[in-house]
């Protein structure tokens, strides 16, 4: 009889610390179920709608551009407009131009928002907490067996299902958290080719080291302004320089500002193409991607600061 | 291999500066140049390239959109699976009452 007590025990203990330490297992994993793509994802997220809003008001400032040169002296001379029709006036990104680049630049503002909310889909809390219960309903299991062992006829087997239940679902929060983890790596190799084609292209049309399609427009109708204002300068008055003055100073002003924000658009755009790749090798393993994160968050400032320039004065 | 584009693009810029750096009639012919040279033939060959660009966007962000609902559907699958969670847990709960109501009418 003594025997049979000693060895109830003996199982009891043993049951005992076999809980104690599933809590401790499914708490730790519990924290470690927060993604370490979270914050990556978060910043890379904000950094792909702050350079969209800038890339979406720097394409539409071209058509207000070009309505500028559009209406200046030496436009109507050398296309010899002598009465006003449509087709004399084709805009350099037309509608569907304009329309299907920021349907890009939206698109990957979109897909980073949307990573960021896999990568947010954590649990960790909800594991917490069921880690928490979990071990509450295995002290009340291990009290119950005591007493079923000792004979007590208040043998009440209170959350028994639920710690059962809690110990399923921890183990599901886990299975889901792996699933995650495993759906955002491979989504972001899936993707990584296609997010650097869009950023590549964005980039090449505002870059002045491939002379930039757009980049390269741009600049040469701040140019036609300023032959316009000289054109002007020589044959106005001493009373009306001043203000043709003004406007070729203000145009310079809105130029320099203009192509150095469309540069730093080139550059932010190659940078957000290289965070994903530098995410993604985080993903496989690899290192955590801060240095191309800081050059991200860096651009992005510089950037910031240009359109500000322009939308200011 | 030099591309043709930004060899003229180049010496457009060229011939630019020379129009601001020179005056007269030196800089009349450089801006007279520069002129053609932008828009008889850059200005009408970008035209062109934008809008052939316009079409690799649009294939672009068409895939990258329907990536983007595949991994919608991810994100539902993953909630679904903790939302389930939630609910046996809720499930569990109502069990353990019913147990412990038993238990003592018992």
């Amino acid at each position: 009889m003594e025997g049979t007590k000693n060895m109830q025990s003996h199982v009891n203990v043993r049951i005992g610390w076999g809980c104690l330490l599933l809590v401790g297992g499914l708490l730790f994993c519990g924290c470690a179920t927060t993604s370490r793509l979270a914050k990556p994802l978060g910043d890379y997220s904000a950094a792909t709608t702050d350079a969209n809003t800038m890339i979406g008001a720097t394409l539409v400032s071209v058509g207000t551009l070009d309505q500028k040169v559009q209406s200046t002296p030496w436009f109507i001379e050398s296309n010899n407009l002598t009465e006003l029709r449509e087709s004399a006036f084709s805009p350099f990104l037309r509608p569907d131009d304009l329309l299907q680049r920021e349907l890009a630049a939206q698109a990957l503002c979109t897909y980073a928002a949307k990573l960021k909310e896999l990568a947010g889909i954590n649990g960790s809390d909800a594991i917490n907490k069921s880690a928490n219960s979990a071990g509450a309903a295995i002290n009340s299991i291990v009290t119950n067996i005591n007493q079923l062992g000792t004979g007590s006829a208040n043998a009440i087997p209170t959350g028994v299902v639920s710690g059962l239940a809690s110990l399923a679902g921890n183990l599901v929060n886990i299975y889901a958290a792996a699933e995650r983890d495993k759906a955002l790596r491979q989504v972001l190799e899936e993707n990584n080719q296609i997010i650097s084609n869009i950023c590549n292209l964005l980039a090449d049309e505002l870059d002045p080291a491939n002379a930039g399609f757009i980049y390269k427009h741009v600049e040469h109708d701040y140019r036609l302004l300023e032959e316009n204002a000289d054109k002007r300068f020589k044959q106005a008055t001493a009373n009306e320089k001043p203000a043709v003055v003004t406007e070729y100073l203000d145009n310079l002003r809105k130029k320099n500002y203009t192509l150095a924000l469309m540069r730093n658009l080139a550059v932010l755009y190659r940078q957000i193409a290289e965070t994903h790749s530098a995410i993604l090798a985080q993903s496989q393993g690899g290192q955590k991607p801060d240095t191309a994160l800081a050059r991200l968050s860096d651009d992005l400032a510089l950037a910031r600061f240009y359109s500000s320039q322009i939308s200011t004065k | 291999m030099i591309d043709p584009y930004i060899y003229l693009s180049n010496i457009a810029d060229d011939l630019w500066d020379l129009r601001q750096q020179t005056g007269g009639k030196e800089s009349d012919q450089a801006e007279s140049m520069y002129n053609v040279l932008e828009n008889i033939y850059l200005e009408p060959f970008r035209h062109k390239q934008v809008q052939s660009n316009t079409k690799k966007y649009a294939r672009l962000a068409q895939k990258l959109q329907s990536d983007i609902a595949a991994l919608d559907a991810s994100i539902k699958q993953i909630t679904g699976i903790q939302d389930k969670v939630q609910q046996v847990a809720q499930y569990a709960q109502i069990f353990d009452q019913i147990i412990a109501i038993a238990a003592r009418l018992a």
